[in-house]
């Protein structure tokens, strides 16, 4: 493993990790609870998701370059928990690769490929997935950056276009619900924000870990700004109650996006845009299960066969352990619990058990597993 | 072994060209040639001359166009010969410089301490001595006269290379209208002259490598001193020196040696056949290599963005040049993506499409029996064909390629609804952006990806254009040119060297080289140069 990201490219890498599916699911998701109040509880998720953002990459700036998380954590106070921590962050990454297969599918087929069998879509995306995890994440964070500057100016570009159909009055009036339902809308964004928490996998591949503090901050402003944009956006243009019955109201919005009569329907270019954001998340978090996978059980041989046995295993489970559309409830509810868990709770215990243990200082005992 | 020092003797050769020498040793020692004929190419030269003319003879099979020409002594035996080889050296030059000095000194002076005497009379700037067999006849075969002499075991070769060579031209594949005309020729020796008039500077390095157990072919490597990177030489010449094949009759067989992923469809090694190229290539810290026999050189490390940079973009005007050069990365995303992004749109996603469009679409489709995607394969293909056709073709019968492709074949194709005329459009319009890449191994990179691209967009539509794009992009970033990752400046994202990339910001700004050049000695110009004002100009003119 060689270091080589650096803080730009680890700052792009958490947008991209966050952003492609929030962006299709909040809006509708925290319209749902608080209507045209949905930008107050996006503001304050994101403001929660600052400090969450500092507390994970201090404890992930403690990272050694060069070395992988379950190995670092293995040489720390607490090795005893690094194969658990190892197998359950890889258990994790696994699984939001397959439930982000699932809906990035889903989205797929209904907006642009209705007749093409999903498993064909699924097989496609998974050799996809695995020639991004062969080539490692140097190649991921690269392109990660690259889409991360172009989307800057077409994000801008289609809010100005947007701007004549736009109606200010539709979030209107401000701050109507009761605070506890707005705090409550916040919930589910800072699910999709917790999963900043891919610094831990991230900082050791940096050539200067300190920096992944500083990345995590910018990666979670970055989307939070993006993402309030994108609602207030869906507000202004559809109001509260349209939104909630569209699908994909980031979709739509751009879909209503017209220049004079030559340029119109340039939903096909956000749909391609998009999907390649879409790419590199699954990218990351499957090339992520897999160096765990291969760094906690120190696996004896190369990485292609774990890697054409997890990439079946994806196609497989995605393709088969789904039912035809998510429901609402899983994406939400089941959904936010699992991230919340995964990427707050774990690593939070984690480094406070690290700090109370007196931090990269081997506890009594051994120094090896 | 000095003598690649002596037979170019104006090229300043570096102390790590002892790999090169070492690599020509060993290709003259033929590898492949069976073990008589090695021991005998490494023997060494006997003190008789009938000996080793009859070893010579032997060794070259009595070949036709070697000639012998024996100087007598007084009791009528043969004293001295020269021998030369009648194809590939100047006749002129070895009858008035070798043979007539010869012929006209007494036998007394051919006698006795001859090799003294040869070395100090004879009117020959490149003379070498020599005495093992297989020196000699390595030096016979590049064109050399060898002076032997009755009763001393050495001998002389005298640099008399000759015969028919192509006079510099233009060149014929990466024209300009502004700037040098000429291009190299299959002289590795006219190549040389070439590049040293351009760069008159004493770091620049020229290693000699002799490669091809059967051809012997001369490989010099150029790097300039203090400017490549050494690791990339180094690589360089540790790829170069690993080469052990039996003929290297092009650089496009030194290319697929060293470059660093065979398994790629992207070149990710520079050819040329203009020297101000190689020249700026050498000055931007690339490493250059010319092959004897071959008008193209090679450049490397090179970058993606290299090879859509023309030499004419720095000397037409900085914006449009520009401009043409983001006219060239738009033609190859053309020549990529157009066919694949029609096939998809019209088979699968025809609601992206406006209505108007959309109609006029639909009805020139009308009646086409095939599918979008086979009638995509069809015209690329048979365009693919026209082209090939019109290369190989007799220039006199050239035209009548355009007529049969363009009138008959296209016209005739969309009249009688095997193709629609906006697939002739769309097809017409790929080809046309393809010839706008600067370099003919990136187009035709691309149009080997369009092909792929049109059976994706046709299976999968944009889904499967933007998986393609997905692996394309991924399999780039990941791709290296000795060590320089081939995507950069763009990923891994270099600011400092974005001025010549996109965009070609004028030259008082380009302070320093792009990414390839060493970490010393990376400003290329004074801290005094800046872009002029009109202020400037003003001030200037007042004070006068």
């Amino acid at each position: 493993m060689t270091p080589s990201l650096t803080k730009a490219q680890c700052t792009a890498l958490v947008v991209m990790v966050i952003s492609p599916t929030a962006l299709l699911i909040v809006p509708k998701t925290v319209m749902g609870y608080v209507a045209q109040d949905a930008w107050i509880s996006l503001i304050l998720s994101a403001c929660a998701a600052f400090i969450a953002a500092w507390m994970l990459g201090r404890f992930a700036a403690e990272a050694k370059s060069g070395v992988p998380f379950p190995k670092w954590l293995n040489e720390s106070s607490v090795r005893y928990l690094s194969p658990v921590a190892g197998l359950l962050l890889a258990a994790y990454y696994y699984s939001v690769a397959s439930t982000s297969l699932h809906e990035f599918t889903t989205f797929i087929s209904v907006e642009v490929l209705g007749t093409t069998p999903k498993i064909v879509l699924k097989g496609v995306a998974v050799l996809v997935l695995m020639y991004a995890a062969a080539k490692g994440i140097a190649p991921i964070a690269r392109i990660s950056f690259l889409v991360l500057a172009a989307s800057g100016p077409l994000f801008l570009l289609s809010t100005l276009l947007l701007l004549n159909i736009m109606n200010w009055h539709k979030i209107l009036p401000i701050a109507d619900h009761a605070w506890n339902r707005i705090l409550l809308g916040g919930i589910t964004p800072l699910g999709w924000f917790s999963e900043v928490a891919i610094v831990l996998l991230l900082a050791p591949h940096m050539l200067r870990p300190k920096e992944v503090t500083s990345s995590a901050v910018w990666g979670v402003a970055l989307v939070g700004i993006e993402l309030t944009v994108t609602v207030l956006q869906a507000l202004f243009v559809f109001g509260p109650n349209l939104v909630q019955s569209m699908e994909y109201s980031s979709f739509e919005l751009v879909g209503l996006i017209e220049v004079g009569n030559f340029i119109e329907r340039v939903e096909a270019f956000f749909f391609a845009f998009w999907m390649m954001t879409a790419f590199l998340k699954l990218s990351l978090f499957f090339y992520g299960a897999i160096h765990l996978l291969e760094t906690t059980l120190k696996l004896p041989f190369s990485r292609s066969p774990l890697l054409v046995a997890m990439g079946m295993l994806l196609w497989l489970d995605t393709a088969f352990s789904w039912p035809h559309d998510m429901n609402q409830d899983l994406t939400t509810n089941t959904n936010t619990v699992v991230l919340l868990v995964f990427n707050l709770a774990l690593p939070i215990a984690l480094a406070a058990l690290y700090w109370l243990a007196g931090g990269t200082k081997p506890s009594k005992g051994g120094s090896d597993a | 072994m000095r003598w690649f020092g002596q037979l170019l003797p104006f090229f300043r050769s570096s102390g790590r060209s002892q790999q090169g020498r070492r690599k020509a040793q060993h290709s003259s020692s033929g590898a492949g040639q069976g073990p008589a004929r090695s021991a005998d190419l490494n023997a060494a030269l006997s003190r008789s001359l009938k000996k080793n003319l009859a070893d010579v003879r032997r060794l070259l099979g009595d070949s036709a166009d070697l000639t012998v020409r024996e100087i007598g002594g007084s009791e009528g035996d043969s004293v001295a010969a020269v021998l030369y080889l009648e194809s590939i050296v100047d006749s002129e030059l070895v009858n008035r410089y070798v043979m007539t000095p010869l012929m006209e000194w007494t036998v007394g002076k051919l006698t006795g301490d001859r090799i003294a005497h040869v070395r100090e009379n004879l009117p020959v700037g490149r003379l070498q001595e020599l005495n093992k067999m297989g020196d000699l006849v390595t030096y016979l075969l590049n064109g050399y006269s060898i002076i032997l002499t009755d009763g001393v075991a050495a001998t002389f070769a005298a640099a008399t290379t000759g015969g028919e060579r192509r006079s510099v031209e233009e060149p014929s594949s990466q024209t300009v209208t502004r700037g040098p005309k000429e291009s190299f020729t299959e002289s590795i020796l006219t190549n040389m002259t070439l590049l040293r008039r351009r760069i008159k500077s004493p770091d620049l390095r020229v290693e000699s490598f002799t490669i091809g157990r059967k051809t012997g072919t001369f490989v010099n490597l150029l790097y300039l001193e203090g400017i490549t990177l050494p690791a990339a030489v180094k690589e360089i010449r540790d790829r170069l020196a690993k080469i052990d094949v039996d003929s290297i009759l092009d650089s496009g067989y030194i290319e697929e040696f060293i470059q660093e992923e065979t398994w790629t469809l992207f070149p990710t090694i520079q050819n040329t056949e203009r020297p101000d190229a190689v020249a700026a290539g050498l000055l931007e810290g690339q490493a250059a290599i010319i092959v004897d026999g071959s008008p193209f050189a090679l450049l490397a490390p090179s970058s993606f963005v290299k090879f859509f940079q023309s030499s004419e973009d720095y000397y037409s005007r900085y914006d449009i040049a520009s401009f043409l050069r983001i006219i060239r990365y738009i033609s190859f995303l053309v020549s990529i993506l157009l066919p694949s992004l029609y096939i998809a749109i019209t088979t699968f996603h025809q609601e992206m499409l406006p209505t108007p469009l959309l109609i006029s679409l639909a009805s020139q489709r009308e009646g086409v029996p095939f599918p979008a995607l086979v009638e995509a394969l069809l015209m690329e293909l048979t365009f693919e064909v026209l082209r090939e056709a019109g290369v190989r073709m007799p220039r006199v019968v050239g035209p009548a390629i355009s007529i049969v492709g363009a009138l008959v074949l296209g016209q005739a194709a969309v009249q009688a609804g095997l193709v629609s005329a906006a697939m002739i459009i769309v097809v017409s319009f790929t080809a046309i952006a393809n010839f706008v890449i600067p370099t003919t191994n990136m187009s035709a990179a691309a149009r080997l990806i369009r092909f792929f691209m049109m059976i994706l967009g046709g299976t999968l539509g944009l889904f499967g254009i933007m998986s393609g794009l997905m692996v394309l992009l991924i399999h780039l970033v990941s791709l290296k040119s000795f060590g320089i990752p081939y995507m950069t400046p763009l990923a891994p994202f270099i600011w400092n060297n974005m001025k010549d990339v996109l965009v070609r910001v004028p030259w008082p700004i380009m302070k320093k080289r792009p990414m390839v050049s060493g970490q010393h000695n990376a400003t290329r110009q004074a801290d005094s140069m800046r872009v002029p004002s009109g202020s400037d100009r003003k001030r200037e003119g007042g004070d006068r």
